[in-house]
């Protein structure tokens, strides 16, 4: 990706094999304020603002451990670096798994980026990120303090919740080393309907499968906004209930006004014997010599989806870009990419920006050409920075004073 | 004036040893002159009637649902709203002056226990429904609302707030989010913090700000989730969105009883480990069951050394599955009946029982004190042996009525608060036990939080350095240590210096605090 080159050829890079070799890097290197790019697999570098020049890199991927598998308590510690493709395969052994599905699975995401990213997939509807789904972590912070919070237990309340503070922190507040994890049971059996739907349709489908009780998994739309799109609605149950909760769901969306809900038959499995069609498969590839296009993240009220499209359509026409969307559509949560000259990319991010502002929702910047902010003059994904900014920036002025880890992740604001 | 201690908190009657009010004996003049000061501009600030500062009113607030520990606060405001709120707060950081936050005053950790001249800034009379999202399952509510008044809101929409504390009539949902509440069916569906979109609080200094939003991607770390379960340590809120589920199609409940509560146990983790997570999975002992049935008559066998009450929830095809496979694992591990709730009467019969067990303790014992540790789910026959062998030696009753399904334990501690000596001697039992939790690989503490309750057993569980990170957070938030002092971090004032092991409450030891 265009703005993970810019940051991986950073010449001093470590691999610390445990969580202490890791703290005393970040202590020795503290004294001369050397700036820090945590990586892990690096799937994730080009999210958020680019990293000004880190002087060392710190990439996870010797910490990559199995520490503590309960499968009688369904709870799992491992060291951050683990990537989750080799995680799924030891958990299935015992019929579980860890429930998030995110595409960046196969390029080898690991835990830790999991949980400072909020990365998950389609199954985040019923089953959260890892947000939802840590239950205690070892992190060291930038002046090579190691502290622990949480446990192994599955709730709890001592303490504040620093695993969850993570969560979006994108490397910025401290180095994740080792995170205990909740698993659910993996289901036994799996159904896939799809339908065609505008992005109106996709909204009132939506609700009224979730109306309708069946629990379901994952609920995606993609298309381009100008046009009817491909709704997917994902059930996991059991070989005894999966047809009863497939044909609710089918009579659910047939209600709803769409017209050609069809059940798909279950498609390769994968390691974990979860699959879902993966809706960013879809995606066109970027043509060569065309500028890269930008990744764009939104997230608005679920019933906001039909607004958004008309607007993004606008933009793309006004400013001749090509748009293809993903959205969790009982999420409120949208993928956008956008292809063509730089400068429409901007110019509709920009404008884009505002309206979902406006909304009180969030758009945050992804993989992108470099010349796009350069295009734009900021990295900053929305006009204004949001309400929070003040007391983020608090935060990371006492975690990490020198403001060594990631710089440049929330410019300006933070 | 209402008192807004529940009836759900347990028995205690209090001290009526007068209590200073005004802050003359506290070392460091300028607290205390910052308190005249502050008196003063609270008086300018808001009418008469919504400040307390009669004695007898102010007595009320002396407490929460842990009525052991006591401590007449200087001042009461009763805010009715963001504005009241932050006025508020802001003259006590004018003057220097700690606030404790205060919701319906249900809690069991001591977590609303006021601080020597310190202002109670009670959201109790915030109550109102802001606005109704059907469409995005969603509700913004003041933090004064009941935790029950949110599902009833959203009952007519098909839709319900998950998150169930037994104290659900009365416990506010300003409280829900300052405890990270949980209730009998987080197993199945989480807690407080999976269930809160949004928050607008007030910050230690003042300043008016929202955290999370109508992005279920807010972008930057997550503030709201650590703000949630912080105790009101990093502010107070004044208004949530809350998330609504949808009601469930289907509902089946049963109770099944055993010979013993390591049986149960057993069942307990068969149950989890065969992939099944139900909605509920409860327990109560056959001390807790008698008392239950003394209070309420729903139905538990006396007889029955353990009852365990499990529910199943969802689509019916799969409630129909699960439900089968709990009916057999319970037969497998021996239980000797299982009654099947055939009507939604019968069903909240089970659950008033179980959810009135704190309460119906009056019924066998003069007082009694609740612990909250949590243990590894496989461990739960071990433990509550280990329990049953600490108050053996102790010479004390426990009483067990827990979430069983996520082990989050509920022993309490039987006593005669009458009796100095076995006061003492039933604290001492209550933290051992706590802290045999930890001991097990779990926690402090599940629901209740640590407050100021468990503060000084906090180093049994976390390392110094754990504790300075959390401290980092707080300081970001709560700079000058204003918003309710003394609770989670443990402190020398409050712990001697050797922490960790039970001590008198500093205060206690004075005599400017009562016990219950």
């Amino acid at each position: 990706m265009a703005a993970g080159e810019a940051v991986a050829a950073v010449d001093d890079q470590h691999s610390p094999a445990d969580v202490q070799a890791a703290a005393a890097l970040l202590r020795e290197t503290a004294a001369d304020r050397a700036t820090v790019l945590i990586t892990g697999a690096g799937s994730k570098l080009g999210w958020g603002g680019p990293v000004i020049g880190p002087d060392l890199e710190i990439n996870t991927r010797h910490l990559d451990q199995l520490i503590d598998y309960r499968p009688g308590d369904m709870t799992v510690a491992v060291q951050a670096g683990m990537p989750l493709e080799a995680l799924q395969p030891i958990l299935a052994e015992h019929g579980q798994w860890l429930a998030i599905d995110p595409p960046t699975q196969t390029a080898g995401a690991t835990i830790g980026g999991l949980l400072v990213s909020g990365d998950a997939g389609p199954r985040r509807l019923r089953h959260g990120t890892l947000r939802d789904l840590s239950i205690g972590c070892t992190l060291v912070l930038a002046d090579g303090t190691i502290a622990r919070a949480g446990g192994h237990v599955i709730k709890n309340v001592a303490g504040y919740d620093l695993t969850k503070l993570m969560h979006g922190s994108l490397g910025t507040l401290a180095l994740v080393a080792e995170v205990v994890l909740r698993l659910n049971p993996l289901p036994a059996a799996g159904r896939t309907i799809t339908c065609t739907l505008d992005a109106t349709g996709a909204t009132r489908a939506t609700a009224a499968v979730i109306g309708s009780g069946v629990e379901p998994s994952a609920i995606e739309w993609s298309g381009s906004p100008s046009s009817t799109g491909i709704l997917l609605v994902r059930l996991d149950g059991t070989a005894r209930t999966i047809e009863a909760l497939s044909n609710h769901a089918v009579r659910a969306l047939r209600d709803s006004g769409a017209h050609d809900p069809e059940v798909l038959s279950e498609g390769p499995s994968t390691s974990s014997g979860i699959s879902i069609p993966e809706p960013g498969d879809s995606i066109p590839e970027p043509v060569e010599g065309q500028p890269h296009p930008a990744i764009i993240r939104l997230g608005t009220l679920p019933d906001q989806l039909p607004m958004i499209t008309d607007k993004i359509n606008t933009l793309a026409d006004r400013h001749q870009v090509e748009v293809w969307m993903i959205s969790s559509t009982g999420l409120g949560l949208h993928t956008a990419r956008l292809s063509g000259p730089v400068r429409g990319q901007a110019a509709l991010i920009d404008e884009l920006g505002a309206v979902v502002q406006q909304l009180g929702g969030s758009l945050a910047l992804r993989d992108r050409d470099p010349e796009l902010d350069r295009v734009r003059g900021t990295s900053a994904p929305m006009p204004e920075p949001p309400p929070a900014t003040a007391l983020q920036r608090a935060v990371k002025d006492r975690f990490d004073p020198d403001h060594r880890l990631a710089p440049g992740r929330f410019a300006p604001w933070f | 004036m209402p008192h807004p201690t529940s009836d759900l908190a347990h028995s205690g009657t209090g001290s009526d040893q007068p209590v200073p009010v005004t802050g003359g004996h506290v070392a460091g003049g300028h607290v205390a002159g910052g308190l005249a000061a502050a008196r003063n501009a609270f008086v300018a600030a808001f009418p008469s009637e919504q400040l307390v500062t009669d004695p007898v009113g102010l007595k009320a607030y002396e407490c929460d649902g842990l009525t052991a520990f006591r401590m007449r606060p200087a001042l009461v405001v009763l805010a009715q709203s963001t504005e009241d709120v932050a006025r508020a707060v802001g003259i006590c950081a004018r003057y220097g002056v700690s606030f404790v936050p205060r919701g319906a005053g249900t809690g069991l950790s001591g977590g609303a226990l006021p601080g020597p001249d310190s202002v109670v800034i009670s959201t109790a009379r915030m109550r109102k429904v802001l606005a109704i999202d059907a469409d995005n399952r969603r509700m913004t509510v003041q933090p004064g609302m009941a935790n029950s008044a949110v599902s009833a809101a959203a009952e007519p929409y098909g839709l319900y707030f998950a998150p169930d504390p037994s104290s659900q009539i009365v416990c506010s949902v300003g409280g829900n989010v300052a405890e990270n509440s949980g209730g009998a069916h987080c197993l199945k569906y989480g807690f407080t913090t999976n269930h809160i979109h949004a928050v607008t609080v007030v910050t230690p200094t003042g300043e008016i700000v929202q955290l999370g939003g109508n992005s279920a991607d807010p972008i930057g770390p997550d503030l709201l989730a650590v703000f949630i379960g912080s105790e009101g340590t990093l502010g107070i809120v004044t208004e949530i969105t809350v998330k609504l589920l949808v009601r469930p199609v289907a509902v089946r409940t049963l109770v099944a009883d055993f010979a013993t509560a390591e049986q149960a146990a057993d069942a307990v983790s068969g149950l989890v480990s065969h992939g099944v997570i139900p909605a509920a999975v409860e327990m109560l002992d056959q001390l807790a069951i008698s008392a239950v049935e003394t209070a309420t008559h729903a139905g538990y066998n006396r007889d029955a050394g353990a009852a365990l009450v499990i529910e199943v929830d969802g689509f019916d095809a799969v409630v129909g599955e699960e439900f089968e496979i709990a009916e057999r694992l319970c037969r497998d591990n021996h239980a000797t009946t299982i009654r099947i709730a055939q009507t939604p009467h019968e069903r909240d019969l089970i659950w008033k029982g179980r959810k009135s067990a704190f309460a119906a303790m009056g019924r066998i014992s003069p007082a009694y004190l609740v612990q909250d540790g949590v243990i590894p789910r496989t461990r739960l026959a071990e433990v509550l042996t280990r329990i049953a062998e600490l108050g053996k030696a102790a010479e004390l009753r426990v009483a067990n009525v827990f979430h069983a399904g996520d082990g989050n334990l509920h022993p309490l501690v039987l006593f005669d608060s009458d009796d100095a000596e076995e006061t003492e001697r039933a604290e001492q039992l209550s933290t051992a036990i706590a802290e045999l939790c930890v001991a097990f690989g779990g926690a402090l503490s599940g629901e209740h939080g640590i407050g100021a309750d468990k503060a000084c057993s906090m180093p049994t569980m976390f390392s110094d350095d754990d504790l300075d990170t959390m401290q980092r957070v707080r300081s970001a938030f709560n700079p000058d240590g204003l918003a309710n002092p003394d609770k989670i971090f443990p402190t020398p004032r409050l712990c001697g210096e050797k922490s960790g092991k039970y001590r008198p409450h500093p205060l206690e030891s004075t005599g400017l605090i009562g016990r219950g």
